[in-house]
C-alpha cells in the first residue's frame, strides 16, 4: 500500500495508458443506431486506436489492465474467463459482428484465446441491454468488431519479443480497390502468432521456507487470422469474413501438488460471415448475416489416459430490419429473425446431440424531438429444446439542455441463459430436465457531457437471479441442477479526462471501477453468502502523455479479495498491478518498450495457479 | 522535471524489491494448540480437488467437542489434496491423500506426522497384508501396489485392467473392487498373482465382510438403481437384490447392512431381506456414513454444497439428531478410535 500510495504521489509524470472512449459509435444504419446500448444502460468501448499497441494482446490481458470487468486467469496462456456484474463465466456473451461465439458445448467463451489486434472496436455491454444483441447475457457481454473497410488503406508488420520466451509475429493488410464494378471493394487479411514459452519465476508459498521457482510445462502457442472481403455497391454492401484460431497449450500442475506434465489442450475454431447490408432509404435497413463455427477443442492426459476432442459445429442465420417511421418524433422500429443449430460430438455424450433454437427480436423506440428524452422497449424470444422464453426489456433516457445537467438514463430488462450441451447430455451426470437461468436486471445511472474535458459516468443496479444451475452430487454422481438463487447489486463508473490537450501534448486519464456484492444460495435451507471468485471492487486506471513522436503510459489496475468458497470461510488475498510503457513513432515505424507488472507483484488469480512476475516487452512495427 | 525523474527512478530501484508476503488462499486459522482427545471420532475431510485444502477434524465422544484441522496444528502444514480414506493399525492411522499421490502414517495419539510414501499414482485405499506389507488400490495406475512400509519400497504391481477401489482381506485372498470392470478381482496375498475375477451385475462401490466370512458388495447398475450382492468364500453369490434407486453411502454392523439415501436412513438385514427405514436425516448431501463402536449411535457426514465447510452429525438410531460439528471441507471418512 505504501508503493501505491508513492506512485499516486507522483501522478503528474508524463506516461501512457489505455484506450476508453465514450464517443458514440459511428452510426452505419439505423439497425445499429436502435442496437446501440450506449445511450441507455452502462457500457465501455475500446476503439483499436485507442488500445494499447501491445502486440497480440488478448481479451483477457486487456481487460484485466483496462477495465472494471474480474478476470479469473489461470495463468499466462492459460484459461481465462470473466465475471460480470457477479455473473458466471458462461453468462457473459461474447458476439463478432452479431453472432455469438459462446460454446454451445460449455456455455463460456475462454478470453485468452480471442487476440485484440483483429478488432476495430470492442465494447462491453451490461446485462441491461445484452437482450438486443442475443440470449444468455445475464452478468453481459462483450461485443466484437471486425471487418474490412472500403476507405481506408493499411498495411502493418509487427515483430515482439517479450520475457520468458515469447515472441509475436502480426501481419496486417487492407487494401481498398475503388471503383471496381461501380462500387467499392477492400481486402482484409490479418494474422497474429504468439509464441511463449511462459517460464516465469514465482515464489513457491506452498512450501516453506518460500523459494523461487520457475514455471514449466506452460508452453503456449496461438495462430489466429482474418481474411475478408466487402463490397459496396450504392445501397448495399456484401461482407465475407473467416476467422480461424489454433491454439495448442501445456497444462501446468498448480503448484500444491507434484509437477506433472501430462496434460495438454488444441483448441481450433474455423468461423465464417456472410453479412449483406441494405438501407433501401434512410428510413429503412435490413441486414441478413449467416454464420458457421467449426470447433474441436482437444484435452489429453497421458496419466489418466484422457483424450477427449469435444466438436461442435454451429450455424447462425439473422435478419434485422428496421424502419423509422416518423422522422419528427423520431418512432422506429426494429425487428430480428434468427435461428440457432449446433451439431455437437464428445466420447462423454451418447453419441452426437444435436440443438436447434428460433428466436426474435422486437424494439420499438421513440425519441424526442429535441433529443430530450428516447424510450425503448421491446422483447427477446427463444424456444430451443422445447424450452421456450420471453424476455421483455425497457429503456428510457432524459437529457437536459443545460450543459452541466447529466443525462440520466434507467432500464429494466429479464434475461435468460439456455442450458449448454454438456449439462443437457453430459454422461454420466447430464440432466435434460433442465430449465434455463432467469434474471431480473434494474439499474440507474448518469453521465455527464464532457465539461472542461472531463466526461463522468456512472450507474447503480441491482439484480435478481434464480435456477442458477449448479453441478452437486446426485447419488454418487455430479449432475447439474436448477438449484442456486443470487442478488447482485453495485455500480459502475468510468472517467475521462483529457488533462492537456494541444496540438503537441496530449495527457488523458481514464478511470474505470466497478463495485460488485453478489451473494447467493445454494438451496433453501442455505444462508446467503458471498459468491466465490467475484472481487467486491474491480478497477482499472490509465495515464496516457503523447508528445510529438514519443507516447508514454501507465496502467494500474486494483483486484480486491474474493472468497472461494460459498461459506466465505476462505478467499484470495487482494492485489494490484501497474504496468509502464513507452512508444516511438516516426515514419511509420513504431518502437514500443513496456514492462507489465512493473511491481513484481507476486500474485495468483485461482488459487496455488502463479502468475507472472515483471515482464518486459519490446515490439517493432513497420507499416506503410 | 530532472528531479522528478531522478526521484522516479530512484523510487522505482526501492520499490522493485517484492516482500515474501503469503498470498495465496486464506483458511479460518487452526488452532494454535491442541491437545488431541484419548478417544475419538476421526472425520477425514477431502477437500476440494486442486486446492491442497484437505484437513482431520476430531470429535470427543465423551464431551462432544470437536478440533478442526487436527493435522495442520500439529504438523504446520496441510495433510493435501484430497484425503480419500483412512486405515487405523494400532496407534497409527494411514491417511490415503490421493491427489498428493501419497499415503502419510500419523500417530493416532499426537496426530504428528510419522512417514509418508510417495510411490504412488492416484492411490485410493489401502488394506494390511501383514504388520509390513500395504495394498493400495489406485484410480489411474491400473494396478494394485504392495508396498513395504518399513522399507519404503514398492514389493510388486499386480495388473488389474481399471480403476481399482475398496479392498480388504478374505482368507488367502486380497479382494478388490474394480469399478471399470464391475468386478472383484481375488490377488494371492503370498505370490501376489491375481487368482481369479467375479463378474458381478452392477458396479462394487461399497465392499464389507461379515461375521460368516461373506462379502457383501454394493453398487450401482446404471439405470437400474442400487443393488446388493452377498457372496461366500467360495465367490459363490448367495442373494443379489434391489435396495433403492440411489444410495448415498454404506456400512455394515453386526451382519445388517445400514445405507442412507439423500433423504433416509435404512437398515437392511439380507439374512431376512428385511429392509426397514429406520428415520429421516438432516443432511443436505449425506457423503460418509458410519454406525459406531458398539453401536450406540450413526455418524453422518454432510458435504453441504461441496464448497463450504461440511457437517459431521450424529444420531441415535431413533432418529435423534444429538450432536452437530462443523468440520472440513467434503467430510468423508470416518474412524472411530476408541
Amino acid at each position: 500500500m505504501r508503493q501505491i500510495s508513492f506512485i499516486f504521489l507522483l501522478l503528474p509524470l508524463l506516461l501512457k495508458a489505455q484506450s476508453d472512449s465514450i464517443k458514440i459509435l459511428p452510426v452505419f444504419s439505423i439497425i445499429d443506431s436502435l442496437k446501440n446500448p450506449l445511450k441507455n444502460s452502462f457500457s465501455v468501448e475500446f476503439k483499436q486506436k485507442d488500445m494499447i499497441p501491445k502486440l497480440n494482446q488478448n481479451l483477457s490481458e486487456m481487460l484485466q489492465n483496462q477495465s472494471g470487468v474480474a478476470i479469473k486467469s489461470y495463468g499466462p496462456g492459460q484459461l481465462a474467463t470473466p465475471t460480470f456484474r457477479g455473473g458466471d463465466a458462461n453468462q457473459t456473451i461474447v458476439l463478432w459482428n452479431g453472432a455469438k461465439l459462446n460454446s454451445p458445448s460449455l456455455g463460456s467463451i475462454d478470453f485468452s484465446l480471442i487476440p485484440t489486434d483483429l478488432f476495430q472496436d470492442i465494447s462491453l455491454i451490461s446485462s441491461s441491454s445484452s437482450n438486443l444483441f442475443g440470449v444468455g447475457g445475464i452478468g453481459g457481454g462483450v461485443l466484437l468488431n471486425s471487418y474490412p473497410k472500403t476507405d481506408d488503406f493499411e498495411c502493418k508488420l509487427g515483430l515482439g519479443v517479450a520475457s520468458f520466451g515469447q515472441n509475436q509475429f502480426q501481419f496486417k493488410l487492407n487494401l481498398p480497390i475503388k471503383n471496381l464494378l461501380e462500387g467499392k471493394f477492400a481486402l482484409l487479411f490479418q494474422t497474429n502468432e504468439t509464441n511463449a514459452e511462459n517460464n516465469f519465476s514465482f515464489l513457491d508459498i506452498y512450501n516453506e521456507p518460500y523459494s523461487l521457482q520457475i514455471q514449466t510445462h506452460s508452453r503456449f502457442k496461438m495462430r489466429s487470422s482474418q481474411i475478408g472481403l466487402i463490397y459496396k455497391f450504392k445501397k448495399i454492401d456484401f461482407t465475407l469474413i473467416n476467422w480461424s484460431n489454433y491454439a495448442n497449450r501445456q497444462i501446468p500442475q498448480p503448484i500444491n501438488l507434484h509437477e506433472s506434465k501430462s496434460q495438454f489442450q488444441q483448441d481450433t475454431n474455423l468461423r465464417s460471415q456472410f453479412i449483406v447490408n441494405y438501407n433501401p432509404s434512410q428510413y429503412q435497413s435490413f441486414r441478413w448475416m449467416i454464420f458457421s463455427d467449426f470447433s474441436v477443442n482437444r484435452y489429453q492426459d497421458t496419466i489418466a489416459e484422457i483424450d477427449n476432442p469435444n466438436r461442435y459445429n454451429n450455424f447462425q442465420s439473422q435478419l434485422d430490419w428496421a424502419i423509422q417511421f416518423n422522422k419528427a418524433r423520431g418512432l422506429s422500429a426494429m425487428n430480428q429473425l434468427n435461428t440457432n443449430y449446433t451439431q455437437a460430438k464428445s466420447d462423454n455424450f451418447n453419441g452426437q446431440n444435436e440443438q436447434l433454437g428460433f428466436g426474435t427480436l422486437h424494439q420499438l423506440k421513440l425519441k424526442s424531438s429535441k433529443a430530450r428524452y428516447d424510450i425503448a422497449a421491446g422483447m427477446r424470444t427463444l424456444i430451443q429444446d422445447s424450452l421456450f422464453k420471453v424476455l421483455p426489456f425497457i429503456h428510457l433516457s432524459v437529457r437536459s439542455k443545460k450543459l452541466l445537467i447529466p443525462e440520466f438514463y434507467v432500464n429494466y430488462s429479464k434475461s435468460a441463459r439456455f442450458p449448454a450441451l454438456n449439462e443437457l447430455y453430459w454422461n454420466p451426470g447430464g440432466n435434460i430436465l433442465l430449465r434455463p437461468e432467469e434474471a431480473l436486471n434494474a439499474e440507474l445511472g448518469a453521465k455527464t457531457r464532457s465539461w472542461k474535458k472531463i466526461s463522468f459516468e456512472t450507474s447503480f443496479y441491482y439484480s435478481i437471479a434464480e435456477n442458477r444451475i449448479r453441478w452437486i452430487p446426485n447419488g454418487s454422481l455430479f449432475s447439474p441442477m436448477n438449484v442456486a438463487e443470487s442478488k447482485t447489486f453495485g455500480s459502475d463508473s468510468k472517467l475521462t479526462w483529457y488533462i492537456l490537450d494541444q496540438n503537441k501534448v496530449r495527457i488523458k486519464l481514464s478511470w474505470l471501477q466497478s463495485f460488485v456484492q453478489s451473494t447467493g444460495k445454494i438451496n433453501q435451507q442455505t444462508n446467503w453468502k458471498s459468491l466465490s471468485y467475484i472481487p467486491n471492487i474491480k478497477s482499472a486506471m490509465s495515464l496516457k502523455a503523447d508528445f510529438k513522436e514519443f507516447s508514454g503510459f501507465v496502467n494500474y489496475s486494483f483486484v480486491s479479495k474474493r472468497f472461494i468458497t460459498n461459506d466465505e470461510s476462505a478467499y484470495m488475498p487482494q492485489y494490484h498491478l501497474l504496468n509502464f510503457g513507452s512508444i516511438y513513432s516516426k515514419h511509420g515505424v513504431t518502437l514500443m518498450v513496456n514492462i507489465d507488472n512493473v511491481l513484481n507483484t507476486h500474485y495468483q488469480v485461482i488459487a496455488w495457479r502463479p502468475m507472472a512476475g515483471r515482464t518486459f516487452n519490446f515490439s517493432m512495427t513497420f507499416s506503410l | 522535471m530532472k528531479t522528478h525523474w531522478i526521484i522516479f527512478l530512484v523510487s522505482f530501484a526501492l520499490i522493485s524489491c517484492q516482500k515474501s508476503e503469503y498470498f495465496g488462499p486464506v483458511y479460518h486459522d487452526s488452532n494454535d494448540s491442541i491437545n488431541i482427545y484419548s478417544s475419538k471420532i476421526i472425520i477425514g475431510c477431502e477437500g476440494n480437488f486442486q486446492y491442497s485444502n484437505a484437513s482431520i477434524s476430531i470429535i470427543d465422544p465423551t464431551n462432544w467437542t470437536s478440533i478442526d484441522n487436527a493435522y495442520k496444528a500439529q504438523n504446520q502444514v496441510a495433510i493435501g489434496d484430497v484425503l480419500q480414506s483412512f486405515y487405523l493399525k494400532g496407534d497409527t492411522l494411514v491417511a490415503v491423500v490421493n491427489n498428493s499421490h501419497e499415503i502419510i502414517l500419523i500417530n493416532i495419539n499426537t496426530f504428528e506426522k510419522l512417514t509418508s510414501y510417495s510411490n504412488f499414482s492416484a492411490p485410493r485405499y489401502v488394506e494390511f497384508i501383514n504388520d509390513s506389507l500395504i495394498c493400495v488400490s489406485d484410480l489411474y495406475a491400473n494396478f494394485l501396489t504392495i508396498f513395504d512400509i518399513k522399507k519404503d519400497q514398492i514389493i510388486k504391481q499386480v495388473s488389474t485392467l481399471g480403476w481399482t477401489e475398496r479392498l480388504l482381506i478374505q482368507d488367502s485372498m486380497i479382494v478388490v473392487a474394480n469399478i471399470d470392470r464391475n468386478s472383484l478381482q481375488f490377488i494371492d496375498k503370498h505370490a501376489f498373482t491375481l487368482k481369479k475375477e467375479l463378474l458381478l451385475q452392477h458396479e462394487p462401490m461399497y465392499l464389507f465382510k461379515d461375521q460368516s466370512n461373506n462379502l457383501l458388495v454394493v453398487g450401482k447398475d446404471t439405470n437400474a438403481g442400487y443393488f446388493f450382492t452377498l457372496i461366500n468364500n467360495k465367490s459363490e453369490i448367495l442373494n443379489h437384490q434391489s435396495l433403492e434407486s440411489t444410495i448415498s453411502y454404506a456400512d455394515l454392523y453386526q451382519d445388517n447392512l445400514y445405507f442412507c439415501t439423500n433423504k433416509s436412513v435404512y437398515k437392511f438385514d439380507y439374512q431376512n431381506n428385511m429392509k426397514i427405514k429406520l428415520f429421516d436425516h438432516k443432511a443436505i448431501t449425506p457423503y460418509g456414513f458410519k454406525i459406531s463402536n458398539g453401536g450406540q449411535y450413526l455418524v453422518l457426514n454432510d458435504a453441504l454444497d461441496y464448497i463450504s465447510r461440511g457437517e459431521t452429525q450424529v444420531y441415535s438410531f431413533e432418529g435423534h439428531l444429538l450432536h452437530t460439528f462443523r468440520v472440513g471441507y467434503i467430510p468423508q471418512a470416518i474412524i472411530f478410535a476408541f
